[in-house]
């Protein structure tokens, strides 16, 4: 639990970063805001495939498909009621009529990711290794192609769009806010101890009464739920979706912040999931074709990706840990020597 | 449905199933030595597609010729990979290797994107490929017969070569027990790289085979079969040889007679029962067919 | 003037953290059968483990017939003269016998030689004759440790590295195998055995170092530890 000191030092954090946030908005052009929106978001869902695959020893590569759960669940619930008649005629009439708003939106999204991960996670959460990476791997293309052809409920391929776009600072660094209090609450519960007591050493953690099912699948779930969240956030965000921007790419897009900024640390999630959508963004430039010093490359599609493919196997092999390796941010760390030790 | 329309299902599953085994085999020899499931082995398989390509389509020389050149840059591709990206973490995680394996697919397949470009690219096989054989009712083309039959040849070429080779007993014994092998003078890091331009360059046949049924190739089309033929070597048993062109047939059969039994309504969910087939497999036999064991808690 | 076959000096490894070794220092002449003996834990199988070049050691030398192998991969070592017979058999159990056996010469071009070498090991082991063509993982676990000698055997080393050959097995096979031993050093082979029996290595070895928790204690002939007390009492139930 925190102290007095470190609640007052966290609540003036927060206040900072509504100032910080308040004047981003008023002074902002829209492309970069949307940066700064994307950056919240995938601290979101980083710090979710943290939690599942970093702190739990559980690595799953179907993050995406959790995301596409949440994104479709808030769009049919959130999307105009006229557009939605348009787009989606033979939608059954209750989800037709309804437009609820966006925060039960994004507290139905959570749940049904989470839904569906107790759906997969029982089978599947009694593999291990690769086994179990390919097995989410396959719950991922499982969902892309029911999104793609059950068109009555999600028009297919060709997507939904007439998103609302509620979406705003306030509401991405609020619920991170609230996703990084909740993670850091359960990791330091006696569930959170057990879940690391299993990433460690699985045979002990048993030994000492660990149940390990229960404790991955309460992991798989939370996380899926955040990733639900941070999916319907990202969906309303961009205001369209479709079944192909929730691919494998996008899992590993995710897998890759989450390698470089530290698998095991929330604050590793947040440094991997700022730089890696900030390097993507300039890095796409790049791509458009440069004049360098009279010399012009020409457009180079997918550099971005190799780039960034490139930096993982390099911190792989040289720093596997990542940057923050399993070092959290915390308020001791700016703790002042002379005045609190007698 | 008639007795003719299944021997047309199972004539065709056989020739995807051909495919999907000869893909199958390198994941499971390389899984078997390293404990390494290499995701990048479907990316490998489009560069020799691409060399191939290259060989049949600009230069108008044989399509044999596209096979040998095929199957040697994917060899090369192969060695390449391992040396670099492979090598330095071969005492690392089983998380880190995964990763990694994941990346290098990535980054192959951008790198495609980048110089060739993602539009996929017309690939015309020889006229004589394309004769059709009709039996009755019942149709086989020649590029079909070639699949099956080269399968078969290559398999008992690799059975031989395992069995009745200094080499290839050795590869058989890295797989059994790796530091054995050591003692025995065995150079560990020549049977790898043996390793993986043998199942580099049976995948890069597979993948001609493909792409010559398809008409078609694209940076990304080693994907979606490279998954299926892990898959197929799941189901086999992966680390074994026999299981995974065992797996391949088996999963190239399934896929092809449920999408010709059940009604069409099903056929785009072909992808997706793949997957719940290996779920299914994995929860129920993790080692496969054939397999020795492994993937699962006691 | 006896002739230093292999010399290891103030060899250092770590697991870790674990100061598995520390300063060892051993040498073995040519001829000689010399017995490591100690706990478990000492750090026997380490020593071997470094000599075949298996596992890395910080510091220290490890030469080989006057030629510094410390750092050398194992497929060096083999082919330098020395063969290691591991813990625990380590056979290839999928392999049949005749493979197990052929993957020892796997070094070797001289297909006569190898032949030769391979029906005089089946002369030695008369019962792996028998299960040629028997998968491995099927005989017994004294006929596995046979067959592991054998294999080693079959690479015509000078120098054999033998780790722990009677664990777990009946005396009169125990019996068997170091007949077989003796054998092979009367052929000439240099012979590096680790024991945890210690009454059964004294016996048979000419010399003998003591490990106790990474470090040499002592070392001398045969009968001169036999006859010390210390080692009377801690290793031979005296």
């Amino acid at each position: 639990m925190l102290n007095q000191r470190d609640k007052k030092l966290t609540l003036v954090s927060l206040v900072l970063l509504a100032l910080v946030l308040f004047s981003l908005n008023q002074f902002l052009p829209g492309y970069y805001l949307r940066i700064i929106n994307l950056i919240g978001i995938n601290i979101i869902l980083v710090a979710s495939l943290n939690l599942t695959n970093g702190f739990t020893g559980v690595f799953s590569l179907g993050h995406a498909g959790f995301m596409a759960v949440g994104a479709y669940t808030s769009a049919l619930l959130t999307v105009p009621i006229a557009q939605k008649a348009s787009l989606l005629p033979d939608l059954p009439l209750w989800l037709m009529n309804i437009q609820l708003p966006f925060a039960v939106a994004l507290l139905a999204a959570g749940i049904m990711a989470a839904i569906c991960a107790v759906i997969i996670g029982f089978p599947v959460l009694r593999l291990r290794g690769h086994y179990l990476a390919v097995a989410t791997l396959g719950f991922l293309v499982i969902i892309k192609v029911l999104l793609t052809n059950l068109d009555d409920f999600t028009r297919g391929a060709r997507g939904i769009s007439g998103l609302p776009g509620i979406t705003n600072s306030w509401w991405v660094y609020g619920t991170m806010v609230i996703t990084l209090y909740v993670l850091w609450r359960f990791l330091h519960s006696s569930y959170g101890r057990g879940i690391m007591a299993l990433r460690d050493d699985d045979v002990a953690a048993q030994a000492l009464g660990v149940n390990i099912t229960n404790h991955k699948l309460m992991s798989f779930c939370i996380g899926a739920f955040f990733a639900g969240v941070g999916g319907a956030l990202w969906g309303d965000l961009i205001t369209v979706i479709s079944p192909n921007f929730f691919s494998f790419n996008q899992t590993f897009l995710l897998v890759e912040m989450s390698v470089i900024g530290g698998m095991g640390s929330l604050t590793g999630a947040v440094v991997g999931a700022s730089l890696m959508t900030i390097l993507p963004e300039l890095l796409r430039n790049l791509e458009g074709g440069i004049s360098l010093m009279g010399v012009t490359l020409p457009p180079l599609y997918g550099l971005s990706q190799l780039i960034l493919a490139v930096l993982v196997i390099l911190v792989l092999i040289f720093r596997p840990q990542g940057i923050m390796g399993r070092w959290e941010f915390s308020w001791k760390h700016f703790k002042k020597h002379n005045k609190e030790e007698i | 449905m008639n007795g003719n329309y299944l021997l047309q299902q199972l004539i065709n599953g056989l020739g995807l199933g051909s495919v999907y085994a000869l893909i199958a085999i390198g994941y499971s020899i390389v899984y078997g030595i390293l404990r390494l499931i290499n995701f990048a082995h479907g990316d490998i398989l489009m560069i020799g597609v691409y060399a191939g390509f290259a060989v049949v389509m600009v230069m108008h020389a044989p399509f044999l010729l596209a096979l040998i050149i095929a199957m040697g840059v994917a060899a090369l591709m192969g060695v390449l990979l391992e040396r670099v990206a492979y090598r330095p973490l071969r005492y690392a995680t089983e998380e880190a290797t995964m990763i990694t394996s994941l990346a290098v697919s990535i980054f192959i397949e951008n790198l495609g994107i980048m110089t060739v470009s993602a539009q996929p690219k017309p690939f015309r096989v020889p006229e004589y490929l394309s004769v059709i054989h009709n039996w009755g009712q019942v149709s086989v083309s020649n590029m079909t017969l070639l699949i099956i039959s080269l399968t078969i040849v290559l398999l008992l070429v690799l059975v031989l070569f395992v069995t009745r080779t200094n080499l290839g007993i050795a590869m058989r014994a890295c797989a059994d027990n790796l530091n054995a092998a050591r003692l025995m003078g065995i150079n560990i890091n020549v049977v790898v790289s043996v390793t993986f331009a043998i199942g580099s360059a049976l995948a890069a046949v597979g993948g001609l085979m493909l792409a010559g049924q398809y008409g078609r190739i694209d940076p990304l089309m080693g994907f979606i079969p490279g998954l299926k033929a892990f898959i197929a070597a799941v189901i086999g048993g992966i680390g074994s040889i026999g299981g995974a062109a065992l797996g391949g047939f088996i999963l190239g059969l399934a896929e092809i007679l449920l999408v010709g039994l059940l009604p069409p309504a099903f056929s785009p969910y072909r992808d997706a029962f793949v997957f719940v087939i290996l779920i299914l497999v994995l929860l129920v036999r993790p080692s496969g067919l054939l397999g020795t064991g492994e993937g699962r808690r006691s | 003037m006896p002739e230093a076959m292999l010399e290891l000096e103030k060899l250092n490894i770590y697991y870790g953290n674990i100061h598995a070794l520390q300063d060892v220092s051993l040498t073995v002449n040519k001829g000689e059968m010399v017995a490591i003996i100690g706990a478990n834990g000492a750090g026997k199988t380490t020593t071997l483990a470094a000599i075949s070049g298996l596992i890395q050691s910080k510091s220290g030398k490890i030469r080989f017939e006057n030629q510094d192998i410390t750092h050398a991969p194992t497929h060096q070592i083999v082919s330098s003269g020395i063969s290691h017979v591991p813990e625990g058999r380590q056979i290839f159990s999928s392999l049949s016998v005749a493979e197990n056996i052929r993957l020892g010469a796997y070094q070797r071009r001289d297909q006569k030689g190898i032949q030769e070498d391979a029906n005089w090991i089946y002369s030695l082991f008369p019962v792996l004759k028998d299960r040629r063509s028997q998968i491995a993982g099927t005989l017994s676990g004294g006929e596995q440790q046979m067959l592991a000698i054998g294999r080693s055997v079959m690479s015509n080393p000078r120098l054999l590295l033998l780790d722990e050959p009677s664990m777990g097995l009946a005396p009169l096979i125990v019996e068997l195998i170091f007949d077989v031993i003796n054998q092979l050093k009367e052929r000439g082979m240099t012979i590096l055995l680790v024991e945890q029996n210690a009454y059964q290595a004294l016996s048979q070895a000419d010399r003998a170092y003591v490990l106790e928790t990474g470090r040499i204690k002592l070392s001398g002939t045969s009968s001169e530890l036999i006859n010390n007390e210390e080692i009377q009492k801690a290793y031979l139930g005296g």
